[in-house]
């Protein structure tokens, strides 16, 4: 419980930091005009002394009451969020690939904060998660380039008009993904219950995506927003279902 | 610039917007999960 409190405060923290980075960028985009900073309800610096606050708390009770290493995790993964991604947004397209590096940490800090070992089989959670994101955050690229285009973000699908090298990104990564959420059954982690459901929704991803292919539509987009967002709940279903039955 | 309407009609529910709800509640869920599988390989606890 104390794990979720530190993560959870330095996550909302990190949240309310990056609001302060892009406030300005924000009011271009129709998605994010209506936020805190730009409507002025919050002051830009009313949201960094919150952000500031907020992260630090988190941090310390993690290194207090957890342990150094799931606080150094929280630390890098903050970070890599404010400092590498968000900035790289503004410069090339691969920000997508740098941003799921933090957006996959936080297994690794839930493993780390139970056992104080970064095991290697922690990492098969991270490769999940990292592999995940691709597809799903390209769909959500796609859904919003003309509002990446105002705020002249690099997202691939902005940079590009035929959408091949945004459809390529989703096909391969949500194909590796489909052997990688195998590992932990490989490896005796979890079973054949966790191996047939993760093969199946794998298998769904994947299909998901061509679609978006064949028609680079935005409807076809959001079909494979949804699958992803309906992939990752019922991946963690079947981890415990697997481990209960 | 006309101002936009803000989406949170409180100043509790603005820093409460601040926090990125929906991504926080990712890494939270993914967090617990990364948890619960370390501590029942390293020390077999169940659910």
């Amino acid at each position: 419980m104390i794990t979720l409190i530190g993560t959870g405060l330095v996550s909302s923290g990190a949240g309310a930091l990056n609001h302060f980075a892009e406030h300005e960028t924000d009011l271009l985009m129709n998605r994010t005009q209506s936020r805190p900073i730009p409507t002025g309800f919050i002051s830009s610096k009313n949201a960094l002394n919150f952000g500031i606050g907020i992260t630090l708390l988190g941090v310390s009770i993690l290194f207090i009451f957890i342990n150094d290493l799931t606080a150094i995790l929280a630390i890098i993964t903050t970070l890599l969020y404010l400092f590498i991604y968000t900035p790289l947004k503004k410069i090339t397209w691969l920000n997508t690939s740098v941003g799921a590096i933090p957006g996959a940490i936080p297994p690794l800090g839930g493993w780390v904060a139970a056992t104080g070992v970064l095991a290697p089989e922690a990492w098969i959670l991270f490769a999940i998660m990292f592999f995940w994101q691709h597809p799903h955050f390209y769909a959500i690229a796609f859904m919003c380039k003309d509002d990446y285009e105002r705020a002249n973000f690099k997202m691939l699908p902005v940079l590009e008009v035929d959408g091949k090298r945004t459809n390529r990104q989703i096909i391969w990564h949500s194909l590796l993904l489909i052997p990688v959420s195998l590992v932990p059954s490989y490896i005796g982690l979890l079973g054949m219950t966790y191996f047939w459901g993760a093969l199946v929704l794998g298998l769904t991803y994947f299909i998901s995506g061509f679609p978006l292919v064949k028609n680079y539509s935005l409807e076809n987009a959001r079909l494979l927003l949804k699958v992803s967002i309906f992939y990752l709940p019922v991946l963690f279903i079947l981890i415990i279902l697997d481990k209960v039955i | 610039m006309n101002r936009i309407p803000p989406k949170a009609n409180s100043l509790m529910g603005a820093y409460f917007e601040l926090t990125k709800p929906n991504i926080t509640f990712l890494i939270l869920i993914s967090t617990a999960l990364g948890y619960y599988l370390g501590a029942e390989l390293i020390f077999g606890l169940d659910l």
